[in-house]
């Protein structure tokens, strides 16, 4: 039987099996201590925990002197894996020794493992002795071996596995992956005739057929042969895996002849081979193909004119406008949607100038097409046509060119649109009407501006609408527009101090925390805890410096008038443990306090995560935590702390 | 804007618009089938690897997609493995999904093209490199790897076995952090001279947690469950997701948001290829160096409310925050009059799963390929490195050694337990 120590005593190792598991305590490498004592602590009784830790450091900080030791273990089930962790890692030449001579002394698994840490140290003085094991009778052995062999590439231990190749068959798929192991190798070292002679080993050895595409990769790596040949001849070939070899390489071939080559090709494709060359004509971006993707785009076959429609999106330039515009309003939804999200991604300078003419004279579907992409591609010239469209009877015109104003509107053209929204009322646009100012919001470069358009207009405002410009305020965002907003907070009106605080509590960084402060300690009454909430969410959500967020945490709780908002500071200083935040808790851990189960339950999941750091702060908090908690399981884990702080 | 910066913008904002659709597929179902409907013989055959809560939701994006067909789930875990089937047969109204305790056996059908890997951290790059040389293309959660070594494994693997790979870091397939990407890359921003990562505490733990009996290993299989990593007693917290924060299971807190973070960063600062050559540890995080001067800090305080996963770039003429709410702030507020409005969650996976699904059927590159997640990965290790050390730490990023530090080097690799290797 094993005989196991883990890192805590018995008593708390009771109490973890009762509770859900903490988590364990940080250090930054495995054991304490140095190469003697490591020693002192393998050669003894210890437990295997201690050894397998004394193992692992010495992985790291091991010399000459720990292998005799380390290597005695290479033979013991329980620990010759952390021996090897051990020693793989050390660059002594003794270790190799210790590997080699391990390798004619352990047996089955233990050996497997020491064999494949020789292949990691790529020692090449053990190839005779992997090579007697790759005739192994044990396969795992003898597999083992192989893979080695291949990770050495010396001509010995190549003329074994491809011996192996033919050999019996439980090793032929190792062998396989040995030689391409070893090619891969040698085409790394420029050894390119060495590295062709490997993968011709496996051309005629019956393998499954990635182990073709693999050598056939390997082959063209080396340099072999005519790769542009190579892609013709694979694109015809009636095996989709040399297929898609040959796609591969119509990707990667960057040499001019390639893009006509591919397109000369096409025709003689069956058609969804057609479709996927159509697509690398697109990847590749060269522009010499758009002739005979424009004619694609005609086709007969439906899907060809799918993907040829998409392949001018990003191949295409002005010249296709018409023909993208014309497919756009297809009765066919997919070839039509296909021909938009082309239109909306389409290069050329004189693109935006088409599609805006186009869409003065345009009526019908074509002008939902081009209100669509226009918007989409942020056609500025396009604003006034997309303002009167507002107000258009069709719906769908009317929302479509509402969303396009959210994308292209400029500061010209903002304050028209907040009125417009102002004004909407109940109307069933002013949905997409807000979304899109709110688009609009985010993209105001000049934020001081914008925020003006938004402030101006809350004076005199119904409530609601003050709602709706201090809710874009927060998108706007920046110097003016939350000083504009702690204005009106700061107001006497109700109305527009409801509609500031409910903004402030929204706020997008943490600029607004001051002003959120202030307020709920010397605001309206009526919205000062909103404001400390908004104030104690800005601590837990935002990822300021742990510093500053207990700075924060204090001023909060001394800010606080009820103990909801007291508890959630308590809970918020768990988010970032520090001993700072457990000593501002510990008043709080007594049997008078009412916030004593709260407090109790923030020191223990910050004493779980500090333990290891402080265990003294932590177990003089547990101690209390212990004292005065009623809840057992909080109890408990307290006790955890306590034993593990000793 | 140059129409080539017209089309990147446009595309990030694409992306973005489709909050309300499923992401548009480069090869539409529509265009294999019509109607929307996928043949079967066109379908990418996808199967699971170790699938809990993150993974069910990586699954059901990719159950939303027409021309994937999910047949099959391997997880050691009896619960796990019942509850994928039941997801999937209800989505698909049959009782088809097969269930494996054993993962070789889903790496055995040959029917399968491409598997879902969500496991815990520990078997990432021991299950997508097997994978791998079962000739399956992978999605796999993230992080790829624990350790420098298993990185370079992974990427060499990907090279070897010429598979499509992607890591689950799906913020590099979403609007708001494109957005940022481009600023810098299209020189918005000025020089860059620092970028910021958001990562978490670095440390783990050493610890073991009690011995409990093992299950029967139809429930559990322990030894399976801790495939390369040390042996340890087990404790049912472990196989509930309590492995979290355990040095032999988990990389730190550096690597668990700055494989999202730290790979932002390399990508739009353009260093997908490279890595700093100076790693400086502090009590919250690492501040790097790469070797033209550039900043790295990798820190888990001080952030500006954008939401988890943050980053920030900052050049000589502006600077921008973002992260995963899909908000950002940035200087000089010029900027900002773009369509640059984002609401994609950083967590939604659904872009990037179809990025994916798209590169396996044009075999194109993936975002989040295996060579620059290794890249990004290796970065974090570095630092994690750093850290534990606690000292200033000199770096080769082609030879991906430490100078002068032998023990920082030897903590570049840990020793797989028997008989696992990559």
């Amino acid at each position: 039987m094993i005989n196991l120590r883990s890192s805590y005593p018995i008593a708390v190792l009771l109490l973890f099996l009762m509770l859900p598991s903490a988590a364990p305590a940080q250090q930054p490498l495995p054991a304490e201590g140095d190469e003697s004592q490591l020693l002192t602590v393998l050669n003894s009784d210890a437990e295997l925990f201690d050894k397998a830790k004394a193992c692992q450091r010495l992985a790291i900080i091991g010399t000459s002197k720990s292998v005799p030791v380390v290597a005695k273990l290479l033979a013991d089930p329980n620990l010759s894996h952390y021996a090897r962790f051990a020693l793989e890692s050390n660059p002594g030449s003794e270790v190799d020794q210790a590997f080699r001579q391990a390798l004619g002394e352990v047996k089955g698994r233990q050996l497997v493992g020491v064999i494949n840490s020789v292949a990691v140290r790529k020692d090449e003085q053990a190839v005779d002795a992997l090579v007697g094991l790759a005739s192994s009778d044990d396969d795992e052995v003898a597999a083992a071996a192989v893979s080695a062999l291949g990770m050495l590439a010396t001509p010995e231990s190549i003329t074994a596995v491809q011996q192996a190749l033919s050999g019996r068959s439980s090793l032929r798929m190792t062998a396989a992956d040995a030689c391409l192991t070893a090619a891969d190798r040698l085409l790394t070292e420029g050894k390119n005739a060495d590295a062709l002679k490997v993968l011709s080993s496996l051309r005629s050895a019956g393998l499954p057929k990635f182990i073709n595409v693999a050598s056939r990769f390997g082959e063209i790596r080396s340099g072999s042969r005519n790769v542009n040949d190579l892609m013709n001849s694979y694109l015809n070939d009636d095996d989709p895996a040399l297929f898609r070899i040959g796609l591969e390489l119509a990707h990667n071939l960057t040499d001019s002849d390639t893009t006509g080559q591919l397109v000369e090709q096409l025709d003689s494709l069956s058609p969804v081979r057609r479709i996927l060359v159509m697509h690398v004509l697109g990847n590749r971006g060269d522009v010499s193909a758009l002739p005979t993707v424009i004619e694609a785009s005609s086709s007969d076959d439906a899907n060809m004119k799918i993907a040829a429609v998409r392949v001018l999106g990003t191949l295409g330039d002005g010249s296709v406008v018409p023909i993208l515009l014309q497919t756009a309003v297809s009765a066919d939804e997919a070839l039509a949607t296909t021909a938009r999200e082309s239109l909306a991604l389409l290069g050329g300078d004189d693109v935006d100038v088409q599609l805006a003419k186009r869409l003065e004279n345009s009526d019908g579907q074509e002008r939902l097409v081009l209100v669509d992409v226009a918007g989409r591609r942020g056609i500025s010239s396009v604003i006034p046509l997309l303002l009167k469209y507002v107000s258009a009877d069709d719906p769908e015109l009317r929302n479509s060119a509402i969303d396009g104003l959210g994308m292209t509107v400029g500061l010209k053209e903002y304050p028209q649109l907040v009125d417009r929204m102002l004004a909407m009322g109940s109307s069933a646009s002013v949905g997409p009407m807000k979304e899109a100012l709110r688009k609009a919001s985010q993209r105001m470069g000049n934020r001081a501006a914008a925020s003006k358009v938004l402030l101006d207009r809350t004076a005199g405002a119904s409530a609601a609408a003050q709602i709706e410009l201090m809710g874009l305020l927060v998108y706007v965002g920046g110097e003016q527009a939350l000083t504009g907003v702690r204005v009106a907070a700061e107001g006497n009106t109700d109305s527009a101090a409801d509609a500031a605080t409910q903004a402030l509590g929204k706020w997008l960084t943490p600029a607004a925390a001051p002003v959120l402060l202030d307020l709920a300690k010397t605001g309206n009454p009526k919205y000062r805890v909103r404001c400390l909430r908004g104030y104690i969410r800005i601590i837990r959500q935002f990822g300021l410096r742990a510093g500053m967020r207990l700075q924060m945490s204090k001023l909060a709780f001394a800010a606080a008038t009820r103990d909801e908002e007291r508890k959630l500071v308590l809970d918020t200083l768990t988010r970032f443990p520090l001993t700072q935040g457990l000593k501002m808790i510990t008043p709080h851990l007594k049997k008078t306090s009412p916030l004593r189960e709260d407090a109790c339950t923030a020191a223990v999941m910050i004493g779980e995560r500090i333990v290891g750091s402080d265990a003294k702060s932590v177990a003089e908090a547990m101690a209390k935590v212990v004292a005065v908690t009623k809840d057992v399981e909080i109890a408990n884990r307290a006790q955890v702390l306590i034993a593990r702080s000793k | 804007m140059t129409a080539s910066n017209r089309r990147h913008f446009l595309k990030a904002t694409a992306v973005a618009a489709s909050t309300a659709f499923a992401a548009p597929m480069v090869v539409p179902a529509s265009a294999l089938g019509r109607g929307g409907a996928v043949a079967p013989s066109e379908r990418i055959v996808l199967g699971g690897l170790g699938i809990g809560p993150r993974g069910t939701t990586d699954l059901k994006c990719f159950l939303a997609n027409a021309d994937v067909q999910f047949v099959a789930i391997a997880d050691l875990q009896k619960s796990r493995r019942e509850a994928v089937k039941t997801l999937v047969d209800g989505t698909y109204h049959n009782k088809d999904c097969v269930l494996y305790q054993d993962m070789f056996d889903i790496l055995a059908r040959d029917d399968i093209d491409s598997l879902l890997i969500a496991t815990g951290d520990r078997w990432h790059t021991m299950a997508s490199i097997l994978a791998a040389k079962a000739g399956k293309d992978v999605y796999c959660e993230k992080p790829c790897s624990l350790t420098i070594a298993q990185s370079r494994a992974l990427a060499d693997a990907y090279r070897k076995y010429n598979r499509v790979y992607q890591a689950g870091t799906q913020r590099r397939t979403i609007g708001n952090f494109e957005f940022a990407k481009n600023l810098v890359q299209e020189g918005r921003l000025g020089k860059l001279h620092t970028i910021h990562a958001n990562t978490r505490p670095p440390g783990t733990s050493h610890h073991w947690l009690p011995a409990e009996p093992e299950p029967a290993k139809d429930v559990c299989d322990w030894d399976r469950w801790l495939g390369a990593c040390p042996w340890r007693p087990y404790n049912s917290a472990y196989v509930r997701g309590r492995w979290r924060g355990h040095f032999d299971f988990h990389g730190g807190g550096i690597l668990e948001w700055g494989s999202h973070t730290v790979d932002l960063c390399q990508w739009a600062a353009g260093r997908d290829d490279t890595a700093p050559v100076e790693y400086v540890p502090n009590a919250d995080g690492v501040e790097c160096y790469y070797a033209d001067g550039l900043k790295l800090v990798m820190r888990s305080e001080g952030w500006m409310g954008m939401g988890t996963c943050s980053v920030r770039y900052e050049g000589d003429d502006g600077w921008i925050e973002t992260g995963d709410s899909g908000n950002f702030i940035l200087e000089p507020e010029s900027l900002r009059t773009q369509q640059s409005v984002f609401h994609r969650a950083g967590t939604d996976p659904t872009t990037h799963i179809r990025n994916f699904l798209d590169c396996v059927k044009t075999r194109a590159l993936t975002n989040a390929n295996a060579a620059v997640v290794a890249q990004s990965h290796v970065v974090c290790h570095a630092a994690y490195i750093a850290w534990q050390l606690g000292r200033k730490l000199t770096f080769d990023p082609v030879k991906e050694e430490f100078a002068n530090d032998d023990e920082a080097n030897r903590m570049r690799s840990r020793a797989m337990r028997e008989p696992w290797h990559v």
